[in-house]
């Protein structure tokens, strides 16, 4: 999968947990989910699950501990397809 | 270190379906989720063990100058005391202890963690915004140290973890701040806090 396209997904994934509209207006590679749109926490866990279930892979606890930015969720969801 | 974090039960309700398929597995281990299952009340244990473990990672992120992670399942909780009022514990994370004590509602649960058994922090919940929370943290360390509020300046570091400043220096960071939905609170430790003031 291509890297627009990825990013594509993930920000429909994101959008109904995002708390600041403006940030995600800028939505691309470096928006962080917490700096910048201010995801609540427990919403995270929402975006993990929504991402193993859009992209059909399993996210380990070692990759989600990294997966606060659109940039790591990228190379996460490229990793874990190339090993499918 | 401290740190501490509050849950507004009915927003959580709102915006969170832990039932949701997976989400009990990211977050929890084997054991905190026999805890849930077990539990007369899952809905609380769960925001009780979620509390715990977030205030302890904002305790562990001041000691050892962390970034936020997504790292639920590296804390382990253990529940040493829990009543429908309140719960006290220890949360180990990467090889540290920390020990936590909760305040529980029918309208939220708030938690404190510190890295010493003796819990020596105060905390204050406001059904209020978040900026009530940290206005009364800046007039509660201005008082204790005999300045104006206005001469403290509320900044955060390149980790989002919050600082006091004091002449355009960073002179105390030993509190914590969380918001969730009706309420905000703070916990904060006056220990040694002189001596800090002193030195800058």
């Amino acid at each position: 999968m291509e890297t627009k396209e990825i990013i594509y997904c993930l920000k429909k994934i994101v959008k109904p947990y995002v708390q600041n509209d403006l940030a995600f207006q800028d939505f691309g590679q470096s928006t962080d989910f917490i700096k910048d749109l201010e995801i609540n926490s427990a919403n995270l866990v929402d975006i993990v699950l929504d991402v193993e279930d859009e992209f059909n892979i399993a996210i380990d606890n070692d990759s989600m501990d990294n997966m606060t930015t659109v940039n790591d969720a990228v190379r996460i969801i490229k990793s874990k397809q190339q090993q499918a | 270190m401290i740190g501490n974090d509050v849950v507004d039960l009915q927003l959580a309700a709102w915006e969170s379906n832990w039932r949701r398929q997976g989400f009990l597995q990211k977050v929890f281990t084997a054991a905190e989720q026999k805890y849930i299952t077990a539990s007369k009340d899952p809905n609380v244990m769960v925001w009780l063990l979620w509390s715990m473990k977030e205030a302890v990672y904002k305790a562990h992120q001041r000691q050892y100058d962390l970034p936020p992670r997504l790292n639920w399942r590296l804390q382990e909780c253990e529940l040493q005391q829990y009543s429908s009022a309140g719960a006290s514990g220890k949360v180990i994370i990467e090889d540290k202890e920390y020990y936590t004590s909760s305040e529980i509602t029918s309208e939220f649960i708030h938690t404190s963690a510190e890295n010493s058994k003796e819990k020596r922090a105060e905390y204050a919940i406001f059904e209020a915004p978040s900026s009530e929370a940290k206005a009364a943290l800046i007039k509660r360390v201005s008082d204790f140290l005999s300045l104006e509020p206005a001469q403290l300046q509320l900044q955060k570091d390149a980790f989002g973890m919050p600082f006091l400043s004091l002449n355009k220096h960073s002179f105390f960071n030993r509190f914590s701040l969380s918001g969730h939905g009706r309420f905000s609170a703070y916990i904060l430790s006056l220990i040694n806090c002189e001596t800090t003031v002193k030195q800058s």
